[in-house]
C-alpha cells in the first residue's frame, strides 16, 4: 500500500530535549506538560530495556519519527476527511460500522486524530469523547488530577517514552449514573515508514457509569521497522463498569510495546478484552489493580503469533481489598515457528481477605517449529484468599479431526472449527459485529495452515 | 556480599586440598571444581535479585569455607558392599563422566566448587539390591558440611535408596546426582528435618532409555532452606515421579526449585508439590517444565499446592512450561487455598476438637504425596505444627 499525502510537520528522526520540546509546542501544552515530557525523557533515557520477554534487538530508538501530524485540523465528518485518509479507513470498514451500531468513533492517523464523533444522544447526557490534546485545553483540572496517576512516567522505559512524546489517542468521560449501552471505538492506523504511535488514552468512569471501548489497529507492511507504544489508563470509581476490547493487528514489521493499566474502586468491574494477532513483537500485560472493596477484575485475551511474530502478552491482577475477585483466561494459538508466551502476575496483598482468583491458559500448537511458553507467577500474602492457576499445552487433538471428517467435512474444516471452538471464550465476549471479523481475522491468520 | 560467597573456597584453597590426591589424571576434577566455583560467582552478579533470598540461607551464621572444612569429617572410606555395591571418595574418581552433569542449579554450582566429603556409589549393571542404601550412613555432618554424592546406577540395575537428615543448629550445603543407566530404576525417600538449620539441597537425576525415577520428599523447618530438583528425562520413554511435601512455619523461608527438562521422545515427568505455609512461614515453588523439540510425544504435568494456616503466611509459586514442539501434553496446576470449611464442621458434628478437626485435614492433605513409609515422619512434623500453635 503506497504512503498518503505528504504529512504537514514530522520530527526528524531520533529522539531527544529538542524534539520533545518541538512535539509540546507544536501542540501549545501548558508548562506542566512540557516538565512532564521532560522528566518522562529523563525516565526512559535512565531505564534500561528490559532483560526479560521478547527480543527487542532488532528496535532502534533512533530510527524513528517520533511524530508525525498528517493534517492541520480534526474533522467530525466523514465528508471532510480527505480521500486518500477516509479511503483506508473505508476499507477497513469504520464509517459504516459507526453507523449501524457505535456510539461514537475516533479514527487516529499517525500521530493525530483525523475524525472523532460522538453521537448528539451521549453527548447530551455528558459523555465526552475527544482527543487528548483537546481534553487538556477543555477540562484542564480533571486532565490533570487523573494524567499519570495508574501509569506514572517511571513505571517502564516504554511508559516513559510514551509520557515523553505522547500525542493523540482518547479521553473518555462518562458521568455518574450514565451507561453507555453501544461501544465506542477507536481505531488506530501507522502509515508512514519508520514512525512511532504514541497515543495516549484515559478512560474514567464515575460513579455507577459504564462505557465498552473497542480499538482497532492496523498498518502497511513496510521493510523497516515501526514502534507502537501506547499508554492506556483506566479509572472505575465505585459500581463503574469500564470494558476495553483491543483487536490488535499490526503489520509484521510493528514493535508493540504497551502498558494498559487500571484501577477499580469499591464495587466497580473492569474487563481487559484483549486479542492479539498482528506485530512483530508485542509485549502487552493488561494490569488491573482492585482497590476498592468488593470490586472485580476480568482479563480474556487470545494470541496468534505466526512466523517470525513473538506475542509476550498476559495479565496482571492485584488484589488490595477485600472480597475481591477476578478472573484471567488466556488462549494461544502458534503456528510456522510464531512463539507465544504467557506472563501473568497475581498479587493478593496481605489484608485482600477473601480475595479469590482462577488463571487459566491454553496453547495449541500447530506444527512442530511453534513454541509455547507460559510464565504465571503467583504471590500470595493473605491467609484468608483462594487462589488457583492452571496452564496446558496441546495440538489439535487428531480424535476430535477424525470424529469431525467421520461426519462428512474435510480435514480443513474440520481444523476450523476445532480452533473456533477453542477461541469460544474469547469471540463471545465481543460485540456480535466484532465475532463476526474475529473469525474472518481468524481464518485469514490461519490460511495454509487450517483453511 | 552474601555469606554463601565467602562459604566458597579460594581457588589456593582448592589447589591445596588437591595435593593430598596429588595424581596427573585427577587434574580435571580440579580444574572442573575451578570452573564451576567461578561460574558460580559470575552467576551470583548476574541473578543478584534472584539470589538475594537464597544468599540469606545462611545469613545468621558465622562460617567460612575452611572452618566448616575442618568440622566435617573429610576422610570417605572406601568399600565394597555384599551386593556389589561400590563406595568411593568422589575425589579418587577418575572418569571425567562421574562428576559432569548438565545442572543449571546455582546449588550445584556452588558444592561443585565447595564440596569436602564427597562420595561416589556405583550399582553395577544388571544387580537388584534388595536392602534400602542409608545414605545419611555415610555422611557425618557436625556444625557444617559441604557433601557433593554421584550416584551411578549400571543399566538394568534397580535399588531404593533412604537419605533422611535430621540436623540441629548446623550448615549444610549437599548435591546428588542420580544417573541412571538405560532401564535402571531408582527410587529415593528423602526426609530432611532440620531444626534452627540453614541449608541449600540439590537432587539431580539423568535418566536414560526407558529408565524411572522416583522421588518422595518431605522437607520440614530450616530458618531458611533452599531445595533444588532437576529431572533431565534424557532418554526414550524414561519416566520420572517426584512428590514432595513441605512444611514451613514460623516465619521460616523455604525455596523450592524444580526443573523438569524434556530431551527423549515419550518421556513422562510428574511433580507433584504439597506446601503447608503455617504461622508466618514464607514458602516460594519455582517448578520449571521445558520440553525440547527433540522430545516428540512428552508428558510433562506439574502440580503445585499450598494450604496457608494462620493470620499471615507468604505462599509464592512461579510454574513456569516451555513447549518447543507440539505433539506432546503439558500441564501445570497452582493452587493456594485454606482448610475447607464444610470439612471442618463436618468433623466437628462427630465430636471431634477444632484443633485436631484441622490436623487431620492438614495431615490428609499432605499425606496424599507420601506412602506409608514416610507417614509417621510427615506425622510427627506436623504434630509439632499445630502443637506450636496451640
Amino acid at each position: 500500500m503506497a504512503s498518503c499525502a505528504r504529512p504537514i510537520f514530522k520530527t526528524k528522526k531520533g529522539i531527544n530535549r529538542t524534539i520533545v520540546c518541538q512535539i509540546a509546542e507544536r501542540k501549545n501544552e501548558p508548562g506542566w506538560m512540557i516538565d512532564y515530557r521532560l522528566r518522562a525523557l529523563e525516565q526512559f533515557e535512565r531505564l534500561a530495556l528490559p532483560s526479560w520477554g521478547a527480543d527487542l534487538s532488532g528496535l532502534d530508538e533512533q530510527d524513528i519519527h517520533y511524530y508525525v501530524q498528517p493534517f492541520k485540523e480534526q474533522h467530525n465528518s466523514w465528508d471532510t476527511v480527505p480521500d486518500e485518509v477516509k479511503n483506508t479507513f473505508e476499507k477497513l470498514g469504520i464509517p459504516q460500522a459507526e453507523q449501524k451500531f457505535l456510539a461514537g468513533v475516533g479514527a487516529q492517523y499517525e500521530s493525530e486524530v483525523v475524525y472523532k464523533r460522538l453521537k448528539p444522544e451521549w453527548a447530551q447526557k455528558g459523555v465526552e469523547f475527544m482527543d487528548m490534546s483537546s481534553a487538556l485545553v477543555a477540562f484542564p483540572e480533571l486532565f490533570r488530577r487523573y494524567f499519570g496517576t495508574v501509569v506514572p512516567l517511571h513505571d517502564n522505559k516504554f511508559a516513559a517514552l510514551n509520557s515523553a512524546v505522547w500525542s493523540g489517542g482518547s479521553f473518555v468521560f462518562v458521568p455518574a449514573g450514565v451507561e453507555i449501552t453501544v461501544p465506542l471505538q477507536a481505531y488506530f492506523r501507522i502509515n508512514s515508514i519508520s514512525m512511532g504511535q504514541f497515543e495516549r488514552t484515559l478512560i474514567i468512569a464515575e460513579p455507577k457509569a459504564r462505557v465498552h471501548y473497542v480499538e482497532g489497529c492496523s498498518a502497511p507492511l513496510y521493510r523497516k521497522s515501526s514502534l507502537h507504544s501506547a499508554v492506556v489508563e483506566l479509572i472505575a470509581l465505585a459500581d463503574a463498569h469500564i470494558r476495553y476490547t483491543t483487536i490488535q493487528n499490526w503489520s509484521s514489521n510493528v514493535y508493540n510495546l504497551v502498558t494498559k493499566r487500571a484501577i477499580a474502586y469499591e464495587r466497580a468491574k473492569i474487563e481487559w478484552i484483549d486479542g492479539n494477532f498482528g506485530s512483530k513483537v508485542t509485549m502487552k500485560y493488561p494490569c488491573i489493580v482492585l482497590k476498592g472493596v468488593g470490586s472485580q477484575g476480568q482479563i480474556i485475551s487470545i494470541a496468534v503469533a505466526s512466523k517470525g511474530q513473538h506475542q509476550d502478552a498476559g495479565g496482571k491482577i492485584i488484589h488490595l481489598a477485600a472480597q475481591t475477585t477476578s478472573n484471567i483466561i488466556s488462549k494461544s494459538i502458534s503456528k510456522q515457528g510464531g512463539r507465544t508466551s504467557y506472563r501473568g502476575l497475581l498479587k493478593v496483598a496481605p489484608k485482600a481477605v477473601g480475595a479469590k482468583s482462577k488463571v487459566q491458559c491454553e496453547a495449541l500448537l500447530l506444527d512442530k517449529n511453534s513454541r509455547s511458553d507460559t510464565y504465571p507467577t503467583l504471590q500470595i500474602d493473605e491467609p484468608l484468599s483462594d487462589i488457583g492457576h492452571e496452564a496446558s499445552v496441546s495440538k489439535l487433538s487428531d480424535e476430535q479431526l477424525f470424529y469431525l471428517q467421520s461426519r462428512g467435512l474435510s480435514e480443513q474444516e474440520a481444523r476450523a472449527m476445532v480452533v473456533n471452538g477453542f477461541i469460544d471464550a474469547f469471540v463471545k465476549e465481543l460485540p456480535m459485529e466484532y465475532a463476526i471479523e474475529i473469525n474472518r481475522l481468524i481464518a485469514m491468520h490461519m490460511e495454509g495452515s487450517i483453511g | 556480599m552474601s555469606k554463601l560467597l565467602q562459604l566458597l573456597p579460594t581457588r589456593e584453597q582448592l589447589i591445596c586440598l588437591f595435593e593430598q590426591h596429588i595424581a596427573d589424571e585427577q587434574t580435571f576434577v580440579l580444574k572442573k571444581r575451578i570452573m564451576a566455583r567461578d561460574r558460580y560467582i559470575s552467576l551470583w552478579q548476574q541473578q543478584l535479585l534472584m539470589n538475594k533470598k537464597i544468599g540469606a540461607v545462611q545469613n545468621d551464621m558465622e562460617l567460612s569455607w575452611s572452618t566448616v572444612m575442618l568440622s566435617s569429617s573429610s576422610i570417605v572410606k572406601s568399600c565394597i558392599r555384599s551386593d556389589g555395591v561400590t563406595i568411593t571418595d568422589l575425589a579418587d574418581s577418575r572418569d571425567e563422566d562421574e562428576i559432569d552433569e548438565s545442572s543449571q542449579s546455582l546449588t550445584a554450582l556452588f558444592v561443585q566448587g565447595a564440596w569436602q566429603v564427597g562420595l561416589l556409589i556405583k550399582i553395577p549393571a544388571g544387580s537388584i539390591v534388595k536392602e534400602p542404601i542409608d545414605i545419611a550412613d555415610y555422611v557425618t555432618i557436625s556444625n557444617g558440611a559441604i557433601t557433593k554424592i554421584v550416584i551411578m546406577l549400571g543399566a538394568d540395575a534397580q535399588a531404593t535408596f533412604i537419605d533422611s537428615r535430621i540436623v540441629n543448629q548446623s550448615f549444610l550445603a549437599s548435591s546428588i546426582t542420580y544417573h541412571l543407566g538405560n532401564r535402571a530404576r531408582a527410587l529415593v525417600r528423602h526426609e530432611c528435618s532440620w531444626q534452627l538449620f540453614c541449608g541449600i539441597m540439590h537432587i539431580c537425576a539423568e535418566l536414560a532409555i526407558d529408565s524411572y525415577f522416583e522421588l518422595q520428599a518431605v522437607i520440614a523447618g530450616g530458618q531458611r532452606l533452599g531445595y533444588d530438583v532437576e529431572i533431565f528425562c534424557n532418554g526414550v520413554r524414561s519416566q520420572a515421579k517426584v512428590q514432595s511435601a513441605i512444611i514451613g512455619q514460623q516465619k521460616q523461608l523455604i525455596i523450592m526449585q524444580s526443573s523438569q527438562i524434556h530431551r527423549g521422545a515419550y518421556t513422562i515427568s510428574k511433580l507433584e508439590m504439597r506446601g503447608l505455609c503455617a504461622h508466618g512461614a514464607q514458602l516460594h515453588f519455582d517448578g520449571m517444565v521445558h520440553v525440547a523439540p527433540s522430545a516428540n510425544g512428552a508428558d510433562a504435568q506439574q502440580q503445585s499446592r499450598f494450604l496457608v494456616i494462620g493470620d499471615t503466611a507468604h505462599a509464592h509459586a512461579k510454574p513456569v512450561l516451555e513447549a518447543l514442539t507440539d505433539d506432546i501434553r503439558c500441564s501445570h496446576g497452582s493452587a493456594v487455598g485454606q482448610l475447607d470449611e464444610e470439612q471442618l464442621t463436618y468433623l466437628r458434628l462427630r465430636g471431634i476438637a477444632m484443633p485436631v478437626a484441622r490436623q487431620m485435614l492438614t495431615q490428609g492433605f499432605l499425606y496424599e504425596v507420601v506412602d506409608v513409609h514416610a507417614q509417621p515422619f510427615l506425622h510427627t512434623v506436623i504434630k509439632s505444627v499445630f502443637n506450636e500453635f496451640i
